[in-house]
Order: C-alpha cells, then structure tokens, then sequence
C-alpha cells in the first residue's frame, strides 16, 4: 500500500479534528516517527485548548437584553411598516400626478401656486386641445351652464371670460380633476384654428401671485392668481400673442368676478 | 420567523464569545452581534433554505468584524491588550495562569485581523 505524502495540510486538519478516521491514523503514524512534527501537533493543541479555555466563559454569560432576538425582530418591523406606509402614500400621490398627463416630475418634489397649476393646464392643453371629436363637453352656446357648473363645484364665483376682442372665440369647457381638486378648462381658438385652454382653480393660497410664464416642450403658459383663484393659459402660440392674451384675461376677469 | 427563533437564538451566545474573541472591548462586540442579528433578521429569506444557518451567521458576524477592526486601523491604534480594563479580557486570570493568558492574546493580538478572524472561527468555534 502507497501512503499518500502527509503534507502541512495534513497536520493543521488533524489539530482541528477535521480528518476522516483512515487518513488521521495515516497521519497519527507519520507523527510517532517524527518527533519534530509530533511537538508541533502537540504545541498546537495546547494553544487551541488555552484559547477555548480562554474564551470559554463568555458564552456562559446571560444574554444582554439588547441581544434579545424577539426584540431586534419586533423593533425591525415597526420602522418598516411606516417607511411602508410613506411609499404607498408617496406613490399614490404620484399615481395622481402621473394620471393627468404626459409631463415628468424629473423626480423632484411635486410644484407648488402657480407652478402646479401651470402644469395642470399643461397636462390638460396637451389631452383635450388635439382633440377632434369632442374637445369640450359642454359648448360656448351654455356658457351660462359652464359658469354655474364651475362655480357650484370650485365652491366659488367663477366667471367665463370674453375674449372676442382679442380674436378669440369660446368654443366651451369641461371640469377636469386636479391633484388640487376640481378645476374648470375653457377651450378657445382664434380665426386660424389656433386652440388655447384657461385653467382655473382656486388656489391654497388667498389673494394674488404675479404671473408667470411656463414653457412645456412646444406649448407656453402664463399662470397667475387673483383674489386665491388660479388662472392659466396654456397654448402651442408665439409668447408674443399669447402674453397679451394672457393679460386681456387677466383684466377681463378682475372686472367680472 | 419561529424557524428563525429557532435556529439563531440558540447561537448567540456562541457569536458573542467570538465578537469578544475579535473585538475585546465587550461593548463594541454586543454592538456587533447585534448588528449582526440585525442583518440576519433582515435577510433570513436570501440565505439558502437548506442552508446551516451556523457557518452562515459567523459570516455575517465575521465580515462586520473585519470591517469594524479595519475601521478602526485606520483612524489609529487601538487599545493594547495590556492597558485593556481588567473586565474586557476574557477571564480574570489567576495568577500562575495570568503571564500565560497575557502572551496568549498578546500573540493572538499580533495577528493580522483576517488570519485572527480564521484562527478564532476554526479553533473556539469549531467552523470548518
């Protein structure tokens, strides 16, 4: 029978009783006929047996309270669960968002004022203003309708501006929804078939925000508000027709609600 | 979660044994179990279900380790064994031992951390 060579592997796996029986009487064989090898074993059991001996006691302690597993598992689900009920809110109100249109929140905070009304109007210009079949629901001819819809549902007097003085015809309106609650769109164009929404809505703030223009790929809006209601204008015009529109609604409106 | 109870609380007072074993200070080895109990909760479900859950919670324990002696190699030299307070060595020594339990861990104290860790893990754990 050949031996296999007893290699420094060999020695280590006998300390640490890791060998199976054959080879540890292999091994157990080579050590009586080499005394050097035989100290080597024998100095480093007793080093593992003071180490054991050593740090043997620690595991006898009692526990502390702050090892306590029922603990950590308990403690691990409460923070869990509110960090869960954030994101489910957090992605309900991105649902919300997400729900009215084809603009990016670029994973920032959601806009406040006039900002987000500006992006309501956008969102809303950007679904019903291409739309050939039934871009309003109710048409300029109930323009009275349209007033008393808005206002019994935005809980406010809100007024439909006139806008034939600067060329631009009613064609009627719709309630739409907002992250902010209910908002009434009124849909115009001009002589070209140019379409423009106004958005209105009440806003969380009282009294007035200067206006503001909002440049959303090709449309531009100006949002603004006037005694805690919101208006914006939105439209794929120049800035040039659409800032002076912008401020014929803006007065129109002062003097009528 | 009662198999998780089952199979790592028996074990504990193994990992604090080898954490102190590590460490020696015996504040920031609990602190480490702990954290190691921590991870273990959170990720009982990625180990494998068959898997011994002994070899695999001295490797969490064991990496949290090496990482906190690097740490802690780098912002400076820690406590030399022999001005450690008498209560973080692991057994008060008596007398005729006490010289050889100093040279013990003062050797054991030269170790490279890794090799410190395996020796520690083979030889009071029994890991193989």
């Amino acid at each position: 029978m050949t031996l296999r060579p007893i290699s420094e592997d060999d020695i280590q796996a006998l300390v640490d009783e890791r060998l199976d029986t054959a080879r540890r009487s292999e091994v157990e064989a080579y050590l009586a006929a080499n005394p050097d090898a035989r100290t080597r074993v024998d100095r480093l059991r007793t080093l593992g047996r003071d180490l054991r001996t050593a740090f043997a006691p620690i595991a006898t302690e009692p526990v502390p309270a702050q090892l306590n597993l029922a603990h950590i598992v308990e403690a691990r689900r409460r923070p869990r669960l509110q960090v869960s009920a954030w994101q489910a809110a957090a992605a309900a109100i991105l649902l919300a968002l997400g729900g009215l249109g084809g603009w990016g929140l670029h994973g920032t905070l959601a806009p406040a004022g006039v900002d987000a009304l500006a992006q309501e109007a956008s969102a809303n210009f950007a679904v019903y203003a291409p739309d050939r079949t039934r871009p309003v629901e109710l048409a300029a001819s109930d323009s009275a309708e349209l007033a008393r819809w808005f206002s019994a549902r935005l809980d406010r007097k809100v007024g439909v501006p006139d806008l034939r003085s600067a060329d631009c015809r009613l064609m009627g309106g719709r309630l739409v929804a907002t992250p902010h609650g209910p908002a009434g769109l009124l849909m115009y164009d001009d002589h070209r078939g140019t379409r423009f929404v106004v958005l209105m809505r009440p806003m969380a703030e009282p009294g007035d925000a200067p206006m503001r223009e909002h440049r959303f790929g090709s449309a531009t809006g100006y949002a603004w508000a006037q005694d805690g209601l919101g208006y914006s204008l939105v439209g794929a015009a120049d800035p040039a027709v659409l800032h002076p529109l912008a401020n014929t609604i803006r007065r129109t409106t002062a003097t009528n609600t | 979660m009662s198999d998780m109870m089952r199979l790592v609380e028996p074990l504990i007072p193994a990992l604090r044994r080898y954490a102190r074993a590590l460490l020696r200070n015996p504040v920031d080895a609990d602190d480490l179990v702990q954290d190691c109990l921590e991870r273990a909760v959170s990720r009982w479900h990625q180990r494998r279900p068959n898997g011994d859950a002994r070899p695999w919670l001295y490797a969490i324990l064991h990496n949290l380790a090496i990482s906190q002696l690097r740490q802690r190699a780098r912002r400076g030299p820690h406590l030399p064994v022999e001005d450690a307070p008498e209560g973080s060595l692991a057994i008060a020594p008596s007398q005729d031992q006490g010289l050889r339990h100093r040279d013990l861990m003062a050797a054991l104290d030269k170790l490279p951390e890794e090799q410190r860790g395996v020796l520690l893990l083979v030889t009071v754990e029994g890991l193989s």
